[in-house]
């Protein structure tokens, strides 16, 4: 498959997408714009990955396997969209293949926060918590932080995909739904949904963060 | 009526933003949530690893001219990594042909936490104990712990031996995947680790596999934390580390033996003062003299 020359293509996605034009210099063979690409994301998408699965090492090895895919299925690569929604439908499609592995092996599992099942247990548990504690109660950060990461795990995974994409990357309702494989309207469902449950989830603590 | 429903209307709609209110709130909490870092050597070995894949066959599809230029590329590196291989002495061969170097990717969990030759060796001579986890004397769990099988540790001995006889398992899946761990790992640690697998399988090797399985024992009974930590250390940090572990457990608030009883001092001068015993003269004031007894 010959690669996209990406200067002539005139793309307004190359042009306002630095990634994208790194992109294009990796599928000519230009090895340090690869470095560059892995480098320019690495922390953000190991962010992703880790508020995704609650596991830094698991996020890691997810990272680094997107990375080889990306790298791997190169020449299909097409500016059409952010470099950023092509990334993440890569990611996300790794972190499902890890954990259908997980799941068939029953060895090293994913953390079970991500599954759907007990999601709504652990929001459960979670209120239950927040309700014996005092509202004027200032938790410090650290503190703060573990609820907020619990909070986000007892979102099931479409919603806690969909909140991460949201709101740390910025992307739009269509660029989640080209990620996630799904409709605009699922999404802003999706995403309405994650923000109630987020809401009974950290009401109990919202005095304490303001 | 009409004031009723007016004011039912206006109960819901402040109902609704209270909740999109809390909601809000609740979106802008997420900001806590703390940023990752990726390992510094993850780039490197994702580079590394992204060359294996390549090697392996999974190119994509390039034009004729493309693929010849390619050729040609590939055989000028070939041959000036023959030439450096042959300057450097260096006899690893971890390409896919080679049956060791598959072996030791589809192991190298094992190998990575049975450490080096030297180590082992170094294990092997001391007498280390059957382990004890940290806290308390010792109890039955840890017995348990020294009698665990260790099959990866067998199953790893059996390949090894396999692929130095020639006559290894393949399997094109794990094979590729074996490759692209064995491409992950820097170039001194793939020859420690093919060296290790070479000890492990050789004749007369059981003083060595039993200090690996002794080590396993001791790394399955330390904390999570350290059990992560552990296989990362060096020979004689390892050392050290079993060596800590390796201390008679004392009860808390335990100070250690009360020392010796000292012999009886013959009579002498003070020490130190280097002449006869001083005596105060009988008229020296008796308030002077210091306590009576």
């Amino acid at each position: 498959m010959p690669s996209i020359d990406f200067r002539q293509s005139g793309s307004s996605a190359v042009l306002s997408d630095p990634s994208a034009e790194l992109m294009g210099r990796v599928q000519r063979g230009d090895a340090s714009a690869f470095e560059e690409l892995l480098l320019l994301w690495q922390d953000r998408l190991v962010t992703l990955l880790w508020h995704q699965t609650g596991d830094h090492a698991l996020a890691e090895d997810l990272a680094q396997e997107t990375f080889l895919r990306v790298y791997r299925s190169r020449a299909s690569y097409r500016p059409t969209a952010r470099f950023s929604t092509w990334l993440y439908t890569i990611a996300l499609n790794a972190a499902k293949d890890a954990r259908q592995r997980a799941h068939r092996r029953r060895e090293h599992g994913i953390p079970t926060s991500v599954s759907a099942s007990t999601s709504a247990l652990g929001l459960d548990a979670l209120a239950i918590d927040a309700s014996g504690r005092l509202p004027s109660r200032q938790a410090d950060r650290n503190e703060m932080q573990a609820v907020v990461q619990r909070a986000l795990a007892g979102l099931n995974e479409h919603q806690r995909t969909a909140v991460l994409l949201s709101k740390f990357e910025q992307c739009s309702h269509e660029e989640i739904a080209e990620a996630m494989g799904l409709t605009v309207p699922a999404v802003k469902s999706l995403l309405f949904r994650a923000r109630e449950n987020l809401r009974v989830a950290l009401e109990p603590y919202c005095g304490g963060a303001e | 009526m009409e004031r009723d429903r007016d004011d039912a209307d206006f109960t819901l709609k402040a109902d609704d933003d209270v909740l999109e209110a809390g909601r809000e709130r609740a979106w802008r909490m997420l900001d806590l949530l703390p940023k990752g870092e990726a390992h510094p050597g993850l780039a490197a070995t994702t580079i590394e690893m992204s060359a294996v894949t390549t090697a392996g066959g999974r190119e994509p599809r390039r034009s004729e001219a493309a693929r010849w230029r390619r050729r040609a590329i590939a055989a000028a590196v070939l041959a000036a990594s023959l030439a450096a291989g042959f300057v450097a002495g260096s006899r690893v061969n971890r390409g896919p042909d080679d049956p060791l170097a598959i072996a030791v990717g589809r192991h190298m969990a094992v190998l990575a936490e049975a450490g080096s030759v030297d180590f082992l060796r170094a294990l092997s001579a001391r007498d280390i104990p059957p382990p004890r986890r940290p806290g308390g004397p010792r109890s039955e769990a840890d017995d348990a712990v020294s009698l665990e099988p260790y099959p990866a540790l067998d199953a790893a001995i059996a390949d090894f031996r396999a692929a130095l006889a020639g006559s290894p398992p393949r399997d094109p899946r794990r094979d590729e995947q074996a490759l692209r761990a064995a491409g992950s790992i820097p170039p001194g640690g793939f020859q420690a680790a093919m060296a290790t697998a070479r000890a492990l399988a050789a004749p007369g090797a059981e003083p060595l596999v039993e200090a690996a399985r002794r080590w396993h024992q001791w790394v399955l009974a330390s904390d999570p934390v350290e059990r992560r930590i552990v296989p990362t250390l060096g020979t004689k940090e390892r050392l050290e580390w079993l060596a800590r572990r390796n201390r008679p457990w004392r009860p808390p608030g335990f100070r250690g033996p009360f020392p010796p009883p000292q012999a009886p001092q013959p009579p002498g001068p003070l020490p130190n003062s280097g002449g006869p015993p001083v005596r105060l003269p009988r008229e020296f004031p008796r308030e002077n003299r210091g306590p009576a007894g």
